[in-house]
């Protein structure tokens, strides 16, 4: 199958040169489509000094199809769901956008910019888009008491 | 009923029979001097209406059949029919219609009246039965008392109408009958003619009939007519809507189709669904052999031409000549010769191009595309392209995969590049069938710019 090859060879790639910020790993060693992301916070964002967990699912179409992202760790973000799934809302990742020349590695970047520059306009929590736009400082403050409570070891 | 004096000297006297639905008192053929009037308003029972006049009126003079003198019914009848009555031959020298009158006894003896009526081409028939003493309307047609026993053939075998009028409305009629005509006046005139007694001896006087059959009978036919009217009518619009609307839907489409062809319509944003492309067109996209520097990627065929051009790209780089069998996928290629198997690293970065674009065969480049000295590897399955083995796979746009992968991506996942989204497909191919929808899309997106 031409996508384990290619998986692998992204793996690597990555394991050897990790982005800034960012390590992956297999949940399970013998399957390739289900990786574990640490991410940490970016510097200068209420997320800062945390360590969220993603979860990355390839399917097996990968890459004709995009692999699905979402956050293990509960974080209160405007494009990331607000429940157990923690589904992330990104638009390279839709089908119809994907495009196989993708990598994950740059899936994974613009995940992370994502934490640094949250983008209200393609909110998938209408809510705190709204806070992000109108009350910036009181997200910051939640923002930053949920990554104290969710994503910061204790 | 009334006296009337025409014209030419010969009175004539109507009789006015007015069906269900409409009184004729007042009918204006009927002149107002008449000596007699007498109006059967809505009790004129309609027996049989073969051959009736569309405008469903009837007139005529009024006469009693004769009966053949064989008839046993002429002495059965003789009671009803005065002696002096109006006969046939007091009516057939005026040039009018003549209408029958006769009494309903026996089945028998009204076989007899409708037979003579038959023989004399009357207008039309009208029975009433003697002995009832009802005056409101007679029962309809299919009353019992109207049966003849001959399974109603009586009223298919006699081409006129048939009526049927109260029985005292009859008898008068009768009476009045022996008034007006040829034979001697019967002396127990009527009390409310004195005063025409004198013009009565010296003209003929008939009894003049009128029969409106504006019937209810013939008000339904009327009110279905005029409902079918409409119906057909909204039917007849209709099919002329449909027709024209389909004309109109199929100009559209192959208007769309046009654009489409001429390229002015993206068809896959239109449609909103993945175009795929056929493996025949994939099949068509060229092959080439990846060199490392996109002038020196060569086509694949003419053969001859590929080696003049590589030995130039040989001396090009170094001559460190290390021709080799490539181990080529493609059948097609299967002697290509390979450039220089250097180690030099493909960065990148664009280079200046040689100038080794095809000095020998002054052919133009191969490829004029700047992506090819940019991509080292397949993006689908990012292989490293090998210099002088990779067989890649040239889209429209200019990008390069590695054949298998695009291929496979072409067909079964999208007909657009991997890399810039531009479609392999021509331009106007027609990938998906015109659909009225899809006319009705196209006219919205364009309202939307």
């Amino acid at each position: 199958m031409g996508s384990q090859k290619r998986i692998a060879k992204e793996l690597a790639e990555l394991v050897e040169s990790p982005p800034a910020g960012i390590s992956v790993e297999l949940v399970d060693e013998s399957n390739l489509y289900e990786w574990k992301v640490h991410m940490e916070g970016p510097e200068g964002s209420p997320y800062q000094g945390g360590d969220f967990i993603l979860k990355l699912s390839l399917p097996t179409e990968y890459p004709f199809k995009p692999p699905t992202v979402s956050f293990a760790t509960k974080i209160y973000h405007p494009n990331v769901t607000n429940d157990e799934k923690g589904s992330m809302c990104l638009g390279m990742l839709r089908a119809d956008e994907w495009k196989p020349s993708s990598k994950i590695n740059a899936v994974l970047q613009f995940a992370r910019q994502l934490l640094a520059e949250p983008m209200p306009d393609d909110a998938i929590e209408g809510r705190i888009a709204e806070q992000y736009r109108n009350d910036r400082v009181r997200y910051d403050e939640v923002a930053r008491e949920w990554t104290r409570k969710h994503a910061i070891p204790k | 009923m009334s006296r009337t004096e025409q014209p030419d000297s010969q009175a004539t006297v109507a009789t006015l029979f007015a069906g269900p639905g409409s009184a004729s008192n007042s009918t204006s053929s009927v002149s107002e001097n008449v000596g007699f009037r007498f109006v059967l308003d809505r009790t004129v029972q309609t027996l049989s209406s073969n051959s009736l006049p569309d405008s469903g009126s009837l007139s005529g003079l009024l006469f009693v059949p004769n009966l053949s003198p064989q008839d046993p019914c002429n002495s059965i009848i003789s009671q009803y029919i005065p002696s002096n009555v109006t006969r046939h031959k007091d009516v057939t020298d005026y040039g009018y219609p003549i209408i029958g009158l006769a009494p309903w006894v026996t089945p028998e003896c009204t076989q007899s009246f409708l037979s003579a009526s038959r023989e004399v081409n009357a207008e039309a028939l009208v029975f009433f039965q003697p002995s009832s003493n009802d005056s409101g309307i007679p029962p309809p047609h299919s009353d019992q008392r109207w049966d003849l026993h001959d399974g109603d053939q009586w009223r298919k075998q006699n081409d006129y109408p048939i009526y049927a009028i109260p029985g005292p409305a009859g008898v008068t009629l009768m009476n009045e009958l022996a008034w007006f005509s040829d034979g001697k006046p019967n002396q127990s005139s009527s009390d409310n003619d004195t005063s025409t007694d004198t013009s009565r001896k010296e003209t003929s006087q008939r009894l003049f009939t009128m029969l409106d059959t504006e019937t209810s009978s013939s008000q339904q036919p009327s009110l279905w007519n005029f409902v079918l009217a409409i119906l057909g009518t909204i039917v007849g619009l209709s099919l002329v809507l449909v027709v024209f609307y389909r004309f109109l839907q199929r100009r559209r489409r192959q208007i769309l189709i046009q654009r489409i062809e001429a390229g002015q319509v993206d068809v896959e944003r239109l449609a909103m669904s993945v175009l795929r492309a056929p493996r025949e067109l994939v099949d068509k996209l060229p092959i080439y052999t990846y060199t490392g520097e996109a002038p020196i990627v060569v086509p694949v065929t003419p053969k001859e031409e590929i080696k003049e051009e590589v030995q130039t790209s040989v001396t090009e780089v170094n001559g460190t000549p290390s021709l080799s069998n490539s181990p080529s996928s493609s059948p097609s290629s299967s002697s290509s010769i390979s450039p220089p198997n250097s180690t030099r690293k493909v960065t990148g970065i664009r280079r200046p191009e040689p100038a080794v674009i095809n000095p020998v065969t002054n052919e133009p480049a191969p490829s004029t595309n700047q992506h090819w000295d940019l991509q080292t590897s397949c993006a689908i399955c990012l292989d490293e392209f090998m210099v002088g083995s990779s067989q890649l796979r040239e889209l429209p746009c200019g990008h390069v995969f590695d054949p298998p992968c695009i291929d496979q991506y072409l067909i079964e996942q999208s007909s657009q590049c991997p890399l810039c989204k531009k479609s392999v497909l021509p331009v106007g191919s027609l990938q998906i069938p015109v659909t009225n929808a899809l006319v009705r899309q196209e006219h919205a997106a364009r309202n939307q710019e």
